[in-house]
């Protein structure tokens, strides 16, 4: 059999980035993608030999590819994975999933009559700390879930912003609650399962004009695990983002992001090489190998998926519209608040 | 190949980056808040035996490498090695205004209106190369200001830069670089790598030689794609007259001890070891692990 081949929508920094790693790939090849900007469809043309197009449409039109990356601002995911869908593509969507609960819920009942992979671009169920800490939850290590905390601090938004671009804009899919609370929510869910409500939502704009740049909020589930998440993507100090998330259980608990962990617990556990107290591990000690690594293991590992789900005839991805769904049902109520 | 010191110098542990705790990274940044705090530890570095600084090119680079150059008496006979460019810089504005807007800003903010027309008139009089790879000349040109005057040894492309041309298979455009860095600045090309094998293997398919590649090499084969398997077996079959090797990231190995993490990178055949450290008893023991049975003064004696 050929490769599979594969169209990336939109080449924004993720479109490149998922490019990027799709081409070190031996069992795909980047055959097409669609793209605005003239610049960017003639230096993929020229150097790389990818087909361009001005838009998805006129990409789905022409092409057939065997799986599409979609990276488009998050308003137009619906539209572009639907026409997807009609393709028989499979779809790997960038997060958040979509820009609102009705387009989430149409892209995963679309999907669930068919065999397509579908996945969303839930980049820290990839990490190699977070799987870590999860096979730790699943195997009780900590006892039982009682509360679980997510916080998600960045340097995104650092100075007044008026209005540039799709993240400056609540209809098009940006603020602080669809692009990070997204991710801090997501995490909480791949951990310990999904929530239901929020409660105590504060919202804060700091510089930009048209959306929140922080929010706090507690967050509720039937089977009484307690939660809340603390965001902020106009904060200073922080370089780089960061997801810092605490789970306590009634045998331990543990604090993780993405370099490390340091988790308590009251007895040995062999298996994870942990001595009865507080353990610290590194994210080189968790850490696994990557065929390619371009901007962390995690970029890479989440399309090695993708793949390996196509190659095994539509299984189940790790990180599906409907785990991505349950995400944005949060997201919706956080907005709405 | 010109030889390259075996123990480099690096900086990250003035700037915040800790690839084994953001905890320790926040302290460092709190406390080398300061230009004094940082250039008291280089003191105190090349009173040890430092001979040779990698910088990558921040915004604080100016004020450093000023500070080395008021002082030429004392510390001209440093070799530099600069990083470029400093990848955070440009991070947000290429999410906010895409890659072009960026650049412009960037040209825009960093020179006088003249300094952007010479630079334009240069870059449109170099006489071959697409736009894409004279805008890069421009960049570099742009990077490499701080550090005129100093013995550049090196000029290293950051890795985010070097992966993603080398993943998109844009492999003569690091040809461009090299060719570049060695004209302009008679300074060796150096690329740094999360992926060894991987590159090494395109330069040579492309005739790029003559080439430093620096790449993270530890016994936890931690950012070593595809392993540390591939690692080993490339550089034993390293020319090293084609290719000098920089390991880094050399103590990211988790729970051992320092010891037992130069070990296993001293018996590799590389060329140089770039470490960060920054008290008194941590550098001297790091030059010592890191010149292993080599001389650390082995560049310069030649």
């Amino acid at each position: 059999m050929g490769k599979y081949r594969i169209g990336i929508i939109g080449m924004g920094r993720m479109g490149v980035t998922h490019s990027c790693i799709l081409k070190t790939d031996p069992r795909v090849e980047v055959t097409c993608l669609a793209d605005t900007s003239r610049l960017v469809r003639n230096v993929f043309q020229k150097h790389l030999g990818i087909r361009p197009y001005k838009s998805f449409h006129e990409l789905l039109n022409a092409e057939t590819p065997d799986a599409v990356i979609v990276c488009t601002p998050p308003h137009l995911h619906r539209a572009v994975t639907e026409e997807a869908l009609e393709a028989g593509s499979h779809a790997f969507v960038e997060k958040p999933f979509t820009a609102s609960e009705r387009d989430a819920a149409a892209l995963v009942d679309g999907f669930g009559a068919t065999k397509l992979v579908n996945q969303v671009g839930y980049v820290n169920r990839f990490n190699d700390v977070f799987r870590a800490a999860r096979r730790m939850i699943k195997g009780g290590v900590i006892g039982d879930v009682k509360e679980c905390h997510s916080t998600m601090l960045s340097g995104t938004v650092i100075r007044p912003v008026k209005a540039a671009g799709w993240r400056a804009g609540r209809s098009t899919g940006g603020g602080a609650i669809f692009e990070m609370a997204s991710h801090a929510i997501d995490l909480m869910h791949f951990l310990v399962g999904a929530f239901d409500r929020v409660k105590n939502v504060k919202k804060r704009s700091i510089f930009s004009a048209q959306v929140e740049d922080a929010v706090d909020a507690d967050l509720a589930s039937e089977r009484g695990v307690a939660g809340s998440i603390t965001i902020n993507w106009s904060d200073l100090e922080s370089r780089k983002p960061t997801n810092r998330i605490d789970v306590i259980g009634s045998r331990g608990e543990i604090t993780a992001n993405q370099h490390g962990m340091r988790i308590r617990v009251e007895d040995a556990v062999p298996e994870f090489k942990l001595v009865p107290g507080w353990n610290d591990l590194e994210i080189p000690q968790l850490s696994s190998n990557v065929p390619f690594y371009l901007r962390g293991n995690e970029y890479t590992a989440q399309l090695v998926h993708f793949i390996d789900c196509i190659e095994k005839g539509g299984a189940p991805a790790d990180c599906t519209f409907s785990d991505a769904y349950q995400t944005l049902k949060l997201l919706t109520q956080l907005a709405e608040a | 190949m010109q030889p390259i010191d075996r123990v480099v110098y690096g900086d990250n542990q003035f700037f915040g980056i800790n690839h084994r705790s953001q905890a320790k990274a926040r302290e460092q940044t709190e406390r080398f808040k300061t230009q004094k705090a940082i250039t008291d530890v280089y003191e105190r570095a090349i009173a040890c035996g430092v001979n040779a600084i990698m910088l990558n090119s921040n915004d604080r680079v100016g004020g450093i490498c000023d500070w080395f150059r008021e002082r030429r008496a004392d510390y001209g006979h440093l070799n530099w090695y600069p990083s470029i460019p400093y990848p955070h810089k440009y991070a947000n504005l290429v999410t906010e205004k895409g890659v072009v807007r960026a650049m412009i800003e960037v040209l825009l903010r960093r020179n006088s209106a003249f300094g952007l027309a010479e630079l334009m008139v240069k870059g449109a009089g170099l006489a071959f190369g697409s736009r894409e790879i004279r805008l890069m000349k421009l960049l570099v040109d742009l990077e490499m200001r701080p550090f005129q005057g100093l013995n550049v040894k090196v000029v290293f492309l950051q890795n985010v830069v070097v992966d993603l041309l080398l993943g998109l298979g844009l492999i003569e455009v690091l040809g461009e670089y090299c060719r570049y860095i060695h004209r302009r600045f008679g300074a060796l090309p150096g690329l740094i790598t999360q992926n060894l094998p991987r590159l090494k293997s395109e330069l040579a398919k492309h005739g790029i030689e003559r080439v430093v590649i620096c790449a993270s090499i530890n016994k936890a084969g931690y950012l070593m794609s595809p392993n540390r398997e591939a690692y080993v077996e490339a550089l034993r079959g390293n020319d090293p007259q084609k290719y000098a090797v920089m390991a880094m990231s050399v103590l990211a190995s988790g729970a051992i001890s320092a010891e037992e993490a130069f070990a296993f990178v001293n018996e590799l055949p590389i060329q140089s070891i770039v470490f960060g450290a920054s008290s008194e008893a941590n550098i001297r023991s790091s030059l010592a692990l890191a010149s292993g049975h080599h001389s650390a003064f082995a560049a310069n004696s030649q």
